[in-house]
């Protein structure tokens, strides 16, 4: 086969990979630009304007500048915003110092295959399986009746607001356990048997490995996890809305319960979009620049460890 | 291996099954073609309370109807086909996919009008509400047998309809008759608490004697007494959906409708007249007179001042009679009333179940809708608990309570019930446009369904009405429950005022959810603010407060139109 032929099959077969590319590519990207940018820009767009009928049954769209993010930064400091906002924060720490801390402990345990470890790898992951809206049901008999029953208490959820944020917590914990732990065991499971047994010979206790060894191995699946954590601050709604449907007391309210709400309530209506849209932005707005000092922050942290 | 295969296909299994769990039991896709013989309607139907057996019913009647009709593509006949589901047809989501939605009828519910048609979705019905029905023998149009407040919202300013009310709703408390009888729960004219026949039954609310609410109480005093007295003789008054509490708040809704009447109540939606009982203060609570000591002046309401209604009485003397339930929730209401776990469905099922398959005590009120035991029918709740004793749709015999008055001053002014009809709609898809034939089919279905005798056979199917003038023959009220003949008969009653919360006011157009029912207390729930306690919001002097809080003339200000 001469030269030119040989070229002009690589080329050939380069051309076909290309196409092959491009049409692997090309419905992610269309999904993308329209599910992500369209979508997204139409609710900008949105937060500009105004919604008004009228009584002809035609719609008056008008532009109004920062209206309506100025409305939203008036009630965001109104009291019941700045309770949703206080509740976001409790929930997101309780998420990372007691969700995430014991899902590592949890995944540690499995990792060093401590005794029942793989019982508990596939116990903690089966609510995963069961739909969220009959795990609630279940978790809600259990905290109304089953526990009342027992112990002879009131139900959980029959108490002050912050006891009934708590249980609400409690739930969001023990679910989100068995996909934290299952995501950690398996980033744990990459670290090389060498690293360890080395420790082993060198007679690390197990806590100590689990500091030193264990985490610095896995700190970038760490840290993803907590920047993804820090950005779903003010919308997470905490399965709010699986437990007490639209009726949730405002003060055991986040703000991801309240954009969910407002957006999915049947009773919202083209006029109050606007309003919602400004409202996601001016939180975005707040978001960003939190997620970026906590990814410098936690970058800091890195030991960058390689392996 | 067999074994983690086996764990496998559970996990799967699993799965697939609770995935499916908010899902109702049927969902037909309107793309299936069906049968191609017959021209054929896909008809969306939102399956809440009043389900789809009425539909069904009327499907087969409209297609016996038209089976020989010809269509142009060489079809005979009709064929409707449901493609229902709870949630594809009701609410803002809903609104917002009609763009893309190819049904092309829709009964839906939580549907706001004028996003439907600003929005393009609904094909122009003029010509059948207009025109009368004189093909079904009728001298009426429909506009005719609508009511002048749902003619003003649903006309548009240039004359036009798009859309229809489709069923008229109200909550309340629901009560057993027959219960009452063998208790002994009806109140005598001397005071004391009697069975049928032990004594003259009191005139109860209305204050006229021989009516349908004698032996009922009059006032919240005489309410309250009732409720004491039904603990003392193995009765729980109430149960409640403790999860949804917007129920509670609805039947406080209409409390307060009731409280304030037609003149007053309907300001709230054309901000048009004169208020006569706003409140400058609610310290004290109800007096004797059933009003409080602090009066603002007769107040003239305009789009201005509209948050003033916000003053009005009758929203806390409902504050109080719900304060007076909470207060005593340990004894008056089931244990399981102010629990995440009794929502709806549960609350009728101990409604039927306590003191009957259980050793709890009977429940004498169930807060609820209208529709209550037709959504209990279709959820087979009365099926599940008829071995036990406990009645049937067609052997029960319950009653929505007239609600007692503020004080005897009271006693004796009409009934007043409001209802938004839950925001139902009846419409059909624009898309229609582009195939006339299949919009005047369309039309014509709809017009079917609004003939008076396809409305009675609507009332007989649910128990409910439709939001139309319309009698029912007492040949199809023997057809009907005991409670269902209680709903026509209230609505007939000339003592009743039902006011349909409509109007084309600007400001309501434009801040329609701001106006929902169960937003009337600053958007907050008070028998849950009650329950939870050690908040401002725990008095109704504190509720009050909040409210001149949050809804001033600043939040007036700032809503539209």
């Amino acid at each position: 086969m001469s030269v030119s032929k040989k070229g002009e099959a690589i080329r050939k077969k380069r051309t076909g990979e290309l196409i092959f590319y491009c049409c692997l590519i090309a419905i992610p990207l269309l999904q993308y630009a329209i599910m992500y940018v369209a979508v997204n820009l139409n609710s900008i767009v949105l937060a500009f304007k105004s919604y008004g009928v009228n009584q002809d049954g035609t719609a008056t769209v008008q532009w109004v500048g920062l209206v309506n993010f100025k409305a939203f930064v008036q009630e965001f400091f109104q009291a019941e915003m700045l309770q949703r906002l206080k509740n976001s924060l409790i929930v997101y720490g309780c998420r990372l110092g007691v969700g995430t801390f014991l899902a590592l402990l949890f995944a540690y345990y499995i990792f060093r295959s401590f005794k029942g470890s793989q019982f508990f790898r596939y116990m903690l992951m089966l609510p995963s399986f069961i739909s969220p809206v009959v795990l609630v049901m279940i978790f809600t008999y259990v905290v109304e009746y089953a526990i009342p029953a027992i112990f002879s208490v009131r139900s959980l959820f029959d108490g002050p607001p912050i006891q009934q944020l708590f249980v609400v917590i409690l739930y969001n914990t023990l679910v989100g356990f068995g996909s934290g732990v299952l995501m950690y065991s398996n980033a744990m499971a990459r670290i090389p048997v060498s690293l360890t047994e080395y420790g082993k010979l060198e007679g690390i206790s197990p806590i100590r490995e689990f500091f030193t060894v264990v985490l610095p191995c896995i700190y970038p699946t760490l840290e993803t996890f907590l920047i993804i954590g820090v950005s779903q601050i003010f919308i997470d709604q905490a399965n709010l809305y699986t437990f007490f449907g639209g009726s949730t007391h405002f003060s055991i309210q986040t703000i991801g319960y309240w954009l969910y709400t407002q957006v999915l309530d049947g009773r919202a209506t083209m006029s109050s979009y606007p309003y919602i849209s400004a409202a996601g932005l001016v939180l975005s707005a707040i978001t960003i620049p939190v997620v970026m000092i906590a990814r410098k922050f936690l970058d800091k942290l890195d030991k960058e460890v390689e392996f | 291996m067999k074994v983690k295969r086996l764990i496998a296909a559970f996990c799967t299994a699993a799965l697939c099954v609770t995935a499916f769990a908010g899902c109702t039991r049927e969902a037909v896709n309107p793309v299936d073609e069906g049968s191609n013989s017959k021209m054929q309607l896909y008809v969306s139907n939102y399956e809440g309370g009043f389900g789809k057996a009425w539909l069904e019913e009327a499907a087969d009647r409209f297609e016996e109807l038209h089976k020989n009709d010809t269509f142009s593509n060489g079809k005979v006949g009709v064929e409707i086909k449901l493609t229902s589901s709870i949630n594809g047809t009701a609410g803002s989501n809903f609104v917002q996919g009609l763009g893309t939605n190819t049904n092309d009828i829709f009964f839906s519910e939580d549907s706001f009008y004028y996003d439907v048609v600003a929005g393009g979705y609904a094909l122009d019905i003029t010509d059948i509400v207009t025109e009368p029905l004189t093909m079904y023998g009728e001298s009426q149009s429909i506009e005719n047998k609508m009511d002048e407040a749902l003619v003003d919202f649903f006309k548009t300013s240039d004359g036009k309809y798009y859309g229809l009310p489709h069923y008229e709703t109200y909550y309340g408390i629901v009560y057993n008759v027959e219960l009452f009888d063998q208790k002994g729960l009806w109140i005598s004219t001397n005071g004391t608490y009697i069975r049928p026949g032990e004594g003259t039954k009191a005139n109860g609310p209305d204050g006229q004697p021989n009516t349908s609410d004698d032996g009922l109480p009059a006032t919240y005093d005489e309410f309250y007494a009732l409720c004491d007295y039904m603990t003392t003789v193995g009765v729980t008054p109430f149960v409640l959906p403790g999860k949804i509490v917007a129920c509670e708040t609805l039947m406080m809704f209409q409390l307060y409708a009731d409280y304030e009447g037609r003149e007053n109540f309907m300001l709230n939606y054309t901000f048009d007249g004169v208020a006569t009982d706003l409140v400058n203060s609610v310290g004290g609570g109800l007096n004797q007179n059933g009003t409080f000591n602090d009066m603002l002046p007769a107040t003239t309401i305009n789009s201005t001042n509209g948050y003033l209604l916000k003053k009005q009485a009758g929203m806390y003397a409902a504050l109080e009679f719900a304060k007076k339930i909470v207060d005593h929730a340990s004894t008056w209401c089931t244990s399981g009333s102010f629990l995440n776990s009794e929502d709806h469905l549960t609350a009728k099922h101990t409604y039927l179940k306590n003191g009957r398959a259980t050793q709890d005590n009977q429940v004498a009120f169930l807060v609820d809708g209208v529709w209550w035991e037709n959504e209990a029918e279709e959820n087979n709740i009365f099926a599940t608990w008829e071995a036990y004793g406990a009645p049937t749709r067609e052997t029960g015999k319950f009653a929505m309570l007239p609600f007692p008055k503020a004080s005897e001053a009271q006693v004796g002014q009409p009934r007043t019930i409001a209802t938004n009809c839950n925001l139902s709609l009846a419409f059909i898809n624009s898309k229609l446009a582009n195939d006339p034939e299949k919009a005047d089919l369309a039309k014509e279905f709809l017009r079917f369904l609004h003939t008076d005798e396809e409305m009675q056979n609507f009332s007989v199917a649910t128990g409910t009405l439709k939001p139309f003038k319309y009698t029912i023959p007492e040949e199809k009220k023997a057809q009907m429950s005991y409670f269902g003949r209680n709903v026509v008969e209230t609505r007939d009653n000339p003592n009743v005022d039902t006011v349909y919360t409509f109007s084309s006011n600007s400001k309501f157009l434009n801040n329609f959810s701001a106006f929902y029912p169960d937003y009337a207390w600053a958007n907050h729930n008070p028998f849950s603010d009650f329950k939870i306690g050690g908040t401002e919001l725990s008095t109704v002097e504190g509720y009050y407060a909040f409210i001149m809080k949050e809804r001033d003339q600043a939040w007036w200000d700032r809503l539209k139109g």
